[in-house]
C-alpha cells in the first residue's frame, strides 16, 4: 500500500516538475508571411522566446529538410541565444523551404539538454507563384479578382513589425505595396533589407496617406513637401517636387505619380489617398496595377535557377562532375547503334549455334566479346587522352548591376569549377564554393572554400557566380619542341584571337599578348625573364585568372592563358550586361620537364 | 562432364525461343526509349537548371525491370523446350546428389546475371557517359546491378525449391515479393531502398560511405539465401531419397 502511495506521489511529482520546467520558455514562430509561404524560395521565419524561469544561454537550431527527393537536402541554421530571466526576444531566420519539405525542426539547446524539441507543421501553407506583400490598413487592393495582377499572384497582408529584417527574405516577393504611414514605421533594418530587395529586382509601390512626416524621403522618386486637403472633400494629397523624368502618366495624360529605377528593381510613388471615397473605385487604379505589374522583371532562367536555394548545393555538384563528356548527337547516336547492334547480333549468334552440343562455350565466347566491346567503350567515353592537351573553360562572370549603396542582397557568391576538366589539367578535387549570406545569416555549406575572393573588389557586385564550363574542341595547341624542352609553341587553331595571354611557368609569369588566329608564338622559357611579382590591376581578366590559377599552379606545370576576343556566351542567356563581364579562358598546360632545374 | 542441371538450364535459356524473343525485345525497348530521351539541349540549358538529362535514369529502370523479369523467370522454371521438371523428378528419377543439383543451378544463376548485364552494359555505358555520371559512380552501380541481379536469381530459386514444381502460385508469389520489397522499402528501410541506392550513387562523392551498408546488407542476404536454398535441398532430397529406399 505505502509503496504505491510512494509510486503515485513520485509520479505526481515529476509530472508537475516536468510540466513547470517546460514551461519555463514560451515560444511562438511566425513563418512566411502570415504563415504562407513560398515553395523553393528563402522565407522567412521568427521565432520570439520568453523565458519565465532561470537565465539561459545556448543555442537555437532551425532544421529544415527537403530530402523527399533524390539528393539529401537537410539544412541547419544555428543562432546562438542568450536569455535572462524574465526576458524576451525575437530571432529571425531565413531558411529555404523546398517543395518536398518535411515539417520544420525547432531545438533549444542549453548545455547540452534539449529544452525545446518541437516541429513546426508546414499544413500545406505553401504557394506556388509569387507574393504581392500589401502593408496597409486597408484590406484589399481594389481590384476586380480577374484583374491579371491577381491571377498571377498572391497577395497577403502582413503586419509591418512582421516585415522581415533580410534581403533574402523578400526572396518569393515580386511587389510590395506599401502604405506610407508604415513606410515611415519600418525600422532600418526593416527598409535597408526591402530597399536590398528593390535593388535586385523587387518592385515597390508607396501609397500617399496622412503622415506628413517623410523620414525615407530621399528614397522615394520624389520630394515630398506637405499633404493638403481637397477642399469640399475628404482626399489627402501629398505635395510633392517631381523630376519629370520620374513621372508616371497614364493612359488619359493624368499624372498618377512617380517612378524610378534603384538597380534592377522599381520604385512607385502615389501621392494620393485611395482610402477616401471618391479615389477608391476610381478606374485609374486598374491601369496603375497593370503598370505596377509589368514592370516586374521577368524571370531569367539563369538567375531563377540559382536562387533556387536547394538547387544551389546541386548545381555545384554538377560542376563537380566535370566529367559531363557532351558528344555530340551523331556520335552518341553512332556509338548507341553500334553497341545495341553488338549485343543484338550476339543473341542472333547464340541462336544459330543452338543445336550445338557446346553451346555455352559460344554464348561465354560471345560475353568476353561483350566485354571486351563494353571496355572499348568505356575507355572511348570516360579517357580524355584522346583529346587535345589544350581546351578552354568559359567563364561567365555573372553579377546584378546596379546594386544601390544602401544595401547588398547577396553579399558575394562565388562558385567554382573542381575536378577533372576532361583534359590533362587538374584542378583541386575538392569543390570549391564560397557562400556568404549578409551577416545574420548561417549559411552552412558542407564545401569547403578554396578560392578566396578577398582581391576582388567586393563593392561593386552584388553577386558574383562564375560559370565555369569546358569545351572538349581544342583552340589552340601548347606544345614543346623537339629535343628542345625549353621552347614552347603556342598555336591558335580558332578563328578568334587569344588577347592578353600569358605563361605561367613556376613562380614566374611571361606575358605574351595578342595570339592572332591561325599564327604560333614560340617562347624560349630560359631566354625569358618573366616578372615574379604580379601587379595588382584592377583587370576582371587577370584577377580571376590569378584567383582561378593558384591551385593550378601547385601541381608545378608550364600553363598558357590567355583570352579570347569574343567570349563564349550561351545565346539563351540575352543579358547585354553580364555578356560585357564574360570571359572566355583558355588555358593549356604541360607538365613541368625540369626546364628550370639547370 | 558439364554439370546436368546446368546443360538443362542452358538449353531453356538460350535454346528457347520464347527467351530469345525476350532478350531481344529488352534490348530493342531499351534502344527506343535511349533514343527517345536522348538529350535535345546543349549542356547550358542543364547547367542553369542544374538537373541532368534523364537518361540515364530511364536506361537503368528500364534494365532493371527486363533484368527482375528475367532472372526471376529462369529461376522458378526451367522449362525444356516442352517438359517443366520440377525439383522432385531431378531426385527421383536422375539420382542425382544434392551437391550435383545445387552447383547447377548456382552456377547458372550467377551465369546468367554476368550475362544480363553484360548484354544491356554498352548502351548503360553511353547513356551514363551522355548524364554525366563519372566512372567511378558508374562502375559501382554496375556492380550493384550485377549483385541484384544475383539476388533476384537466388529469391525466384528460394521459391522454387519451396514448391518444387513450377506453380502459379509461386510466380505471383515471387512478383508480390519484389513488388512489395520495391514499393514497401522505402517506407520501411530508407536506407537500403534500391531506388534511392541509385540516385545517391550516380553523384555520390563518398562513394565507399554510401556502398558499405548496402554492400553488407547484400552479403548477408546472399549467404542466407544461399543457407537457406542448401538447407531445404538437403532436407528434401534426402527425404526423397529415404522413401526411395
Amino acid at each position: 500500500m505505502f509503496k504505491k502511495q510512494q509510486f503515485a506521489v513520485s509520479t505526481a511529482l515529476f509530472l508537475l516538475c516536468s510540466l513547470l520546467y517546460s514551461q519555463n520558455i514560451d515560444y511562438s514562430v511566425m513563418l512566411g508571411f502570415n504563415g504562407l509561404y513560398i515553395e523553393d524560395a528563402w522565407t522567412p521565419l521568427v521565432v520570439r522566446l520568453k523565458n519565465k524561469g532561470p537565465s539561459i544561454s545556448g543555442e537555437l537550431q532551425v532544421i529544415t529538410d527537403n530530402s523527399g527527393t533524390a539528393t539529401e537536402q537537410i539544412r541547419e541554421y544555428i543562432k546562438p541565444v542568450d536569455l535572462q530571466s524574465g526576458s524576451d526576444k525575437i530571432l529571425s531566420f531565413v531558411i529555404p523551404i523546398g517543395h518536398h519539405n518535411r515539417d520544420l525542426m525547432l531545438k533549444l539547446t542549453s548545455s547540452g539538454e534539449e529544452i525545446i524539441n518541437d516541429s513546426i507543421p508546414l499544413k500545406q501553407r505553401g504557394k506556388r507563384g509569387d507574393f504581392i506583400v500589401v502593408v496597409s490598413p486597408y484590406p484589399d487592393l481594389s481590384l476586380s479578382p480577374e484583374h491579371p495582377v491577381l491571377k498571377q499572384r498572391i497577395v497577403t497582408y502582413p503586419h509591418p513589425d512582421n516585415l522581415p529584417v533580410s534581403a533574402m527574405a523578400y526572396d518569393g516577393v515580386s511587389i510590395i505595396s506599401i502604405h506610407r504611414e508604415y513606410f515611415d514605421r519600418l525600422s532600418n533594418e526593416q527598409f535597408e533589407s526591402i530597399a536590398g530587395w528593390v535593388s535586385s529586382g523587387g518592385v515597390l509601390a508607396v501609397w500617399g496617406g496622412r503622415s506628413p512626416s517623410p523620414l525615407k524621403r530621399d528614397y522615394l522618386p520624389v520630394r515630398i513637401n506637405g499633404l493638403r486637403r481637397i477642399s469640399g472633400s475628404d482626399l489627402l494629397v501629398n505635395t510633392i517636387d517631381v523630376l519629370p523624368e520620374n513621372r508616371l502618366l497614364l493612359a488619359d495624360g493624368f499624372e498618377a505619380g512617380s517612378l524610378r529605377r534603384s538597380g534592377e528593381g522599381s520604385i512607385f510613388f502615389f501621392p494620393y489617398d485611395y482610402s477616401a471615397e471618391p479615389l477608391r473605385d476610381w478606374p485609374g487604379l486598374d491601369e496603375i496595377w497593370e503598370i505596377i505589374n509589368r514592370s516586374v522583371p521577368e524571370d531569367d532562367v539563369f538567375r531563377s535557377a540559382m536562387d533556387q536555394p536547394f538547387l544551389l548545393e546541386d548545381y555545384i555538384t554538377l560542376f563537380d562532375n566535370s566529367e559531363f563528356a557532351y558528344l555530340d548527337r551523331k556520335n552518341v547516336a553512332l556509338l548507341l547503334f553500334l553497341s545495341a547492334s553488338a549485343s543484338i547480333s550476339m543473341l542472333t549468334m547464340i541462336r544459330l549455334r543452338r543445336d550445338s552440343r557446346h553451346i555455352y562455350r559460344y554464348i561465354s565466347l560471345f560475353m568476353v566479346m561483350l566485354a571486351l566491346t563494353a571496355l572499348t567503350l568505356f575507355l572511348t567515353l570516360y579517357n580524355g587522352s584522346f583529346r587535345k592537351e589544350s581546351f578552354a573553360i568559359d567563364i561567365n562572370l555573372i553579377y546584378q548591376k546596379g546594386i544601390s549603396d544602401r544595401s547588398l542582397f547577396y553579399k558575394d557568391l562565388l562558385i567554382g569549377s573542381t575536378g577533372k576538366t576532361g583534359s590533362d589539367l587538374f584542378l583541386p578535387r575538392l569543390p570549391d564554393a564560397l557562400l556568404k549570406r549578409e551577416a545574420n545569416e548561417n549559411i552552412s555549406l558542407t564545401y569547403r572554400p578554396e578560392l578566396y575572393i578577398e582581391n576582388l573588389p567586393l563593392g561593386q557586385w552584388s553577386s558574383r557566380i562564375f560559370r565555369f564550363e569546358t569545351r572538349s574542341a581544342s583552340l589552340c595547341d601548347f606544345y614543346r619542341t623537339p629535343f628542345r624542352d625549353e621552347i614552347v609553341t603556342v598555336f591558335n587553331k580558332s578563328d578568334m584571337s587569344i588577347r592578353d595571354s600569358f605563361l605561367i611557368a613556376g613562380d614566374k609569369k611571361i606575358e605574351i599578348g595578342t595570339v592572332f588566329p591561325g599564327t604560333e608564338i614560340s617562347i624560349d622559357l630560359n631566354e625569358q625573364k618573366g616578372e615574379t611579382e604580379k601587379g595588382e590591376s584592377g583587370d576582371l581578366g587577370s584577377i580571376v585568372s590569378d584567383l582561378y590559377l593558384k591551385p593550378l599552379m601547385e601541381n608545378q606545370e608550364i600553363i598558357f592563358c590567355g583570352f579570347l576576343s569574343d567570349p563564349y556566351y550561351p545565346p539563351r542567356f540575352s543579358n547585354t550586361t553580364w555578356k560585357m563581364k564574360s570571359l572566355s579562358m583558355v588555358l593549356s598546360s604541360l607538365p613541368a620537364k625540369g626546364v628550370f632545374n639547370d | 562432364m558439364i554439370n546436368p542441371l546446368f546443360e538443362e538450364q542452358m538449353k531453356a535459356g538460350f535454346m528457347n525461343f520464347f527467351m530469345f524473343r525476350l532478350h531481344l525485345a529488352g534490348l530493342a525497348v531499351l534502344t527506343f526509349l535511349v533514343f527517345l530521351f536522348y538529350p535535345s539541349q546543349p549542356v547550358s540549358y542543364f547547367l542553369a537548371r542544374s538537373v541532368k538529362p534523364e537518361m540515364f535514369n530511364i536506361a537503368l529502370y528500364t534494365i532493371l525491370a527486363f533484368i527482375s523479369y528475367l532472372t526471376i523467370k529462369s529461376a522458378i522454371s526451367n522449362i525444356q523446350n516442352t517438359t517443366i521438371i520440377s525439383m522432385d523428378d531431378w531426385f527421383l528419377y536422375t539420382g542425382i546428389s544434392t551437391g550435383t543439383y545445387l552447383k547447377g543451378r548456382f552456377s547458372y544463376g550467377l551465369f546468367y546475371s554476368v550475362f544480363l548485364t553484360l548484354l544491356f552494359l554498352p548502351i548503360l555505358l553511353v547513356a551514363g557517359s551522355v548524364s554525366a555520371l563519372s566512372p567511378a559512380n558508374l562502375s559501382v552501380i554496375i556492380l550493384f546491378i550485377f549483385f541484384i541481379t544475383v539476388d533476384l536469381y537466388l529469391t525466384g530459386l528460394f521459391f522454387f525449391v519451396i514448391f518444387k514444381k513450377q506453380h502459379w502460385l509461386q510466380s505471383l508469389l515471387v512478383w508480390f515479393a519484389v513488388v512489395l520489397i520495391v514499393f514497401l522499402s522505402p517506407n520501411l528501410f530508407p536506407d537500403t531502398h534500391l531506388l534511392r541506392l541509385f540516385m545517391i550513387l550516380q553523384d555520390s562523392e563518398r562513394l565507399w560511405e554510401t556502398v558499405e551498408k548496402p554492400l553488407y546488407l547484400w552479403i548477408v542476404l546472399t549467404m542466407a539465401l544461399v543457407a537457406a536454398i542448401s538447407a531445404i535441398v538437403a532436407f528434401y532430397s534426402r527425404r526423397i531419397h529415404d522413401r526411395q529406399r
